[in-house]
C-alpha cells in the first residue's frame, strides 16, 4: 500500500483541498473495524494551522450494495448542504497515482463510534430521550433532502417497488453466494406474503444505526457511513434504526440501544410530517434481519474466498446465526406485520 | 493423548486468561477474536451431531419455502427454528433465551 506519509502528492492534494501553501500529513492511523472500506485518521499541518481529518479508501474486497468512494463524497456532501449533521467534506481524488486507488478526506469529528460502548456507557450521549429525538430529527432532514441533479443522477431512477427491489436483492445476494439458508428464505417469503403497498420514496441512509453513529458526551456529533445511500422507503431507515440486531447489551430500548423507540418518533415527527406506520416499521425490521444476516455471510465469503483473509471477516459470517434466530421470532406462523 | 475439545479449550484460555490481558490495542483486541473464534468452534464440533440432525431434518427446503409451498408449514418452521437455536448458540451462547435454549439444545449445552 502506499504510504500516507511521506507521500508529496498526497501532501500537495491536501494542501490544495485546504486552501494552504502547503501541508504534510505528520501522522496516519488506520481505526479498527471497518470492514469495507478503510479509515485512516490523518493529522495534517498546513500552513501552520493543524487539521484532524479522516482519509476513507475501499478494502481490498467490498459486497455489491456498496457505492463507489465518489459517489459516497456526492451524497455525504449533499447532506452536509442540506443541514444534516455530517462530518464536513474535505474532498475526492479520483488520481490513483496519489496514494494507488480512489480516496476521500473528511474532517475528524469528536466522540465514540463504536455501538457496543456508547449503549452501554451512560456518561455517552446526553439525556438520552433528547438524544432520541435528535436522531429522529436528523433522520428526518435525511429523508427531505431533495437530491440537486449531480445527486439525482448518482442515486438513479426513483424505484416503483422499493419493498419488492428489496425482497428480490436479498434473494439475489443469497443466490449469488451459492447458500442455501432456509431460514432466511422463510423469512424472505413472510416478507413477501406481508409486503406493505407502495409508498413514497425518498433519500434514505440504508445504514442509518447505532455504530455508524458519532455520540460524545453530549449527544449526536455526525452520522457516518454513506456508502449505501439510495432512493427507497423511508421507513426502511426507521426499521434498520430500531431492529433489535443494533441494540447491543440494551435490547430493551428498541430506539437502537440508545433510546426508547417513541422518543425517536417523537424526534422524526417533529422535523417531518409523514405518518409512521407501525406495521410498515414492523415489516422492515424484518428486513433488516434478514438483510443484515446477508451481508455478514457476504463478509464471512471474503474471507472463505481468499479475497480478503481475516479473522475479522469470518467471524462476522457467524453473526448471521443469531440474526436468523431473530428473524424467525419476528416471522412465526401466523405472525402479520400488524 | 489430549482431545481435540480439550485442546481447543486450552487454547482458548491461554488466549482469554493469558495472552490477552498482556496485551494493548489492535493485538488485544486480535487475541479476543482469536479465543472468540476458538470457543465457537469447540461449541460446534460439541454439538456436531445435533447439528448434523438439525440440517439432514431440512433437505433442499429453499426452492419449496421461496414458492410458497411451505406458507404456515408449522412443522417445517419447528424444524427452521431449532436449527436456527443450535447455530446461534454455537455463534453466540447469549443469543437463545433461556426457554429457547431449554426447549431446543438442552440443559448442559457447551
Amino acid at each position: 500500500m502506499t504510504s500516507l506519509t511521506q507521500n508529496v502528492r498526497l501532501d500537495a492534494w491536501l494542501a490544495e483541498r485546504l486552501g494552504a501553501g502547503a501541508a504534510r500529513v505528520e501522522a496516519a492511523s488506520q481505526f479498527w473495524g471497518g470492514a469495507i472500506q478503510e479509515n485512516w485518521g490523518l493529522d495534517v499541518v498546513a500552513d501552520g494551522t493543524r487539521h484532524s481529518l479522516v482519509l476513507r479508501r475501499d478494502a481490498p474486497a467490498t459486497i455489491p450494495a456498496s457505492r463507489s468512494r465518489a459517489e459516497e463524497h456526492a451524497i455525504l456532501e449533499g447532506a452536509s448542504q442540506a443541514g444534516v449533521r455530517v462530518p464536513r467534506p474535505v474532498g475526492f481524488c479520483a488520481d490513483t497515482s496519489v496514494i494507488g486507488v480512489p480516496f476521500a478526506v473528511v474532517e475528524r469529528v469528536g466522540g465514540v463510534g463504536y455501538g457496543p460502548k456508547i449503549v452501554r456507557d451512560d456518561r455517552l450521549g446526553g439525556d438520552r430521550a433528547s438524544l432520541g429525538r435528535d436522531l429522529g430529527r436528523q433522520l428526518a432532514m435525511i429523508h427531505a433532502i431533495m437530491p440537486e441533479p449531480a445527486l439525482a443522477a448518482i442515486l438513479g431512477a426513483r424505484p416503483s417497488d422499493p419493498v419488492g427491489a428489496a425482497i428480490g436483492t436479498l434473494r439475489r445476494w443469497l443466490d449469488g453466494m451459492g447458500l442455501e439458508r432456509p431460514g432466511l428464505e422463510w423469512a424472505l417469503r413472510w416478507a413477501e406474503r406481508n409486503a406493505p403497498g407502495p409508498d413514497e420514496v425518498t433519500l434514505t441512509h440504508q445504514d442509518f444505526r447505532t455504530g455508524n453513529l458519532m455520540i460524545d458526551e453530549n449527544g449526536l456529533t455526525a452520522i457516518l457511513d454513506w456508502e449505501f445511500a439510495a432512493l427507497s422507503d423511508p421507513m426502511a431507515d426507521l426499521g434498520w434504526f430500531c431492529a433489535e440486531c443494533w441494540r447491543f447489551s440494551r435490547p430493551d430500548l428498541e430506539g437502537g440501544g440508545l433510546c426508547r423507540r417513541e422518543d425517536f418518533y417523537a424526534g422524526y415527527s417533529e422535523r417531518s410530517a409523514r405518518t409512521i406506520d407501525p406495521a410498515r416499521v414492523y415489516w422492515w425490521e424484518v428486513m433488516a434481519h434478514v438483510r443484515w444476516a446477508v451481508i455478514a455471510l457476504q463478509q464471512g465469503r471474503r474471507h472463505d474466498s481468499g479475497a480478503e483473509r481475516s479473522l475479522f471477516l469470518a467471524l462476522t459470517g457467524r453473526v448471521a446465526d443469531p440474526v436468523e434466530l431473530i428473524a424467525l421470532r419476528m416471522t412465526a406462523p401466523g405472525t402479520l406485520a400488524a | 493423548m489430549t482431545k481435540a475439545l480439550e485442546l481447543l479449550s486450552e487454547a482458548r484460555r491461554v488466549l482469554q486468561t493469558g495472552l490477552a490481558p498482556s496485551l494493548s490495542g489492535e493485538a488485544r483486541l486480535t487475541a479476543r477474536l482469536a479465543a472468540n473464534a476458538v470457543a465457537t468452534a469447540e461449541r460446534e464440533i460439541a454439538l456436531a451431531g445435533r447439528l448434523a440432525v438439525a440440517e439432514a431434518a431440512l433437505p433442499h427446503a429453499v426452492d419449496g419455502i421461496r414458492a410458497g409451498r411451505h406458507d404456515g408449514d408449522e412443522d417445517l418452521y419447528r424444524r427452521l427454528f431449532a436449527l436456527a437455536v443450535l447455530r446461534a448458540h454455537i455463534a453466540d451462547p447469549s443469543a437463545p433465551t433461556a426457554e429457547e435454549r431449554r426447549l431446543w439444545i438442552g440443559e448442559r449445552a457447551p
